[in-house]
């Protein structure tokens, strides 16, 4: 079993405020032990990795990801792609975010049923790089709602699966957990990417609908996801034990101090580059400032902005990261959420690094009692070394070349080969 | 802090590159150089969302305007250095056309001021 210890590290554990220097030991897939300022840990037997005071930290983890997603400029084109080509697309965007520092990843909706499904057991057969991988599903949907690009007369492929009525729902849900996915997710509002269809802040699902999706899922172990602007949308996922909860944007007061009161039992996702980003750098493809404000986006991101700092106040888990795959932020820029994070949302740095591992790693967990997003031992040895102090300055994780080595569960996805700063020193 | 120039090395996401670096990772090259005798960092990012104007690149820091320029060209290096400090200096970002070096002003793509829900 291979051994290594990192040495000179300064380390972030993923919740701590402050960095720590001291050492890290990995053995086969799993932190071994963690030495403490002054410590040192026994390397007999050990490669040894002297990061020279670079930061050691968890791995990044994107709880809510579509590795699927191909950089399109509308709900409907993102699946407008042979499966073939689509499959290899997926490949390379898990390899790509594995490069970026995420070592796992919540799939939150696939553009076709199995892709997701086909990526990650080849990633956990160690065929393919990509992050530890829970499938997602295609976006279930009622007729209308938000993903639902069909017409009369005009059948549009789309990610995802229209049903109406609870019947059609369950027989879905559990055709798709017979396909291997981890987790079902539903769109139980509307959104301004489906302008002029249904607005951010409708709810197209009976709770009929809702509550068959979720007892089905839930009967047989599958975790759940829902696509939940609306006030309504976020107290069904309440009510119906939806675990994660993507965008909460209109939730008002009440909502937000009943979700604070069962704030154990959800994630929050915002995802709010789909709102900063369109809002304000979409304009090269024809989506201004105006033209956001027409759709309803600008609302959202301005509302989302407002609920997210009162849930974060509250101690409910906001969590960064989502829905990249469009074209005006697109894969590989997911880190960028942190500074959107601290800007937007008033997170001090540590806070958002600790929801982007910490609070990642118990979101990708679940029940199933794995231990990830925390250098502690005992845990995954999912770690990325950084040049520089990323409390300080959270830009570094946007630069993959400030990103000096990345291992999943102790294998290095990218070798440690010395500190930028020490040779720029150097040459100097 | 010192300041930071975000540069996208995918530009011109649509170029074939098997001819040789990209056109962001030329400029980032050479601003990686400029920077060494100024207290400027250079971040190599993926994507500044500027793809259909190739040659992007943008000043951002907590709490301030996201400034970004587009159809960049190695010449405007040192442009965007002086841009750079400038925006450092300043509390806010919130640079005047007139502020930004004469060769960059048709370049900027973007300013985008500081948004926040509620005075912090």
């Amino acid at each position: 079993m291979a051994r290594i210890l990192f040495r000179n590290a300064l380390i972030f554990e993923g919740t701590c405020p402050q960095l720590v220097p001291g050492e890290v030991l990995v053995s086969g897939e799993r932190i071994e032990a963690v030495g403490r300022p002054g410590e040192t840990l026994p390397a007999e037997g050990c490669e040894i990795v002297d990061v020279g005071f670079a930061t050691l930290m968890p791995g990044l983890i994107n709880t809510h990801a579509h590795l699927t997603y191909n950089n399109g400029t509308t709900v409907a084109s993102l699946t407008a792609l042979p499966v073939e080509e689509h499959v290899l697309l997926t490949m390379h965007n898990a390899k790509l975010a594995l490069d970026m520092g995420f070592t796992a990843a919540i799939g939150a909706a696939s553009a076709k049923p199995r892709l997701d499904i086909v990526i990650r057991n080849e990633i956990n057969a160690g065929k393919i790089p990509g992050p530890r991988l829970l499938a997602g599903s295609p976006e279930l949907t009622v007729t209308g709602g938000l993903a639902d690009d069909n017409r009369l007369g005009q059948k549009h492929p789309s990610i995802s699966i229209v049903c109406d009525g609870p019947e059609e729902f369950r027989k879905t849900v559990r055709m798709l957990i017979r396909e291997g996915v981890d987790l079902i997710k539903f769109n139980n509002s509307g959104d301004s990417f489906c302008y002029p269809r249904m607005a951010a802040w409708d709810n197209p699902m009976t709770d009929d609908e809702v509550r068959a999706i979720c007892e089905t899922a839930n009967n047989i172990g599958k975790r759940l996801a829902a696509h939940a602007h609306a006030d309504s949308s976020v107290r069904q996922c309440m009510k119906y034990g939806v675990e994660f909860i993507f965008h909460a944007t209109f939730a008002s007061d009440e909502t937000i101090e009943q979700l604070e009161r069962v704030k154990d039992r959800h994630y929050v996702s915002p995802a709010i580059a789909a709102r900063y980003n369109t809002t304000y750098e979409a304009a090269d493809w024809g989506i201004t400032t105006d033209v956001a404000e027409m759709i309803g986006n600008k609302r959202e991101l301005e509302e989302g902005i407002k609920v997210m700092r009162k849930m974060h106040a509250a101690g409910i888990r906001v969590l960064p990261f989502g829905d990249y795959g469009f074209a005006w932020l697109p894969h590989g820029t997911e880190s960028r959420d942190l500074e959107h994070f601290v800007n937007l949302f008033g997170f001090a740095p540590w806070e958002v690094l600790r929801a982007a591992t910490a609070w990642g790693g118990e979101a990708w967990a679940g029940q199933s009692g794995e231990k990830l997003g925390r250098i502690e031992t005992g845990y995954l040895a999912d770690l990325i070394v950084v040049d520089g102090n990323p409390l300080l300055d959270l830009s570094l994780l946007q630069d993959r070349n400030a990103l000096l080595a990345i291992m999943k569960g102790g294998a290095f996805h990218k070798r440690f080969a010395g500190r930028a700063v020490a040779a720029e020193m150097a040459s100097i | 802090m010192a300041g930071r120039i975000f540069v996208c090395v995918t530009c011109d996401r649509a170029a074939n590159l098997q001819a040789g670096q990209s056109l962001g990772s030329r400029i980032a090259a050479k601003l990686e150089s400029a920077a060494i005798a100024h207290d400027i960092s250079i971040r190599r990012v993926e994507c500044l969302n500027g793809c259909p104007k190739p040659g992007n690149a943008a000043l951002r820091d907590l709490g301030k305007c996201v400034i970004r320029f587009h159809r960049l060209e190695e010449k405007d290096v040192a442009g965007l250095m002086e841009a750079a400090e400038l925006y450092d200096r300043s509390c806010d970002g919130n640079l005047s056309l007139s502020q930004i070096p004469a060769g960059l002003r048709d370049k900027v793509s973007t300013i985008i001021p500081p948004i926040y829900a509620e005075p912090r």
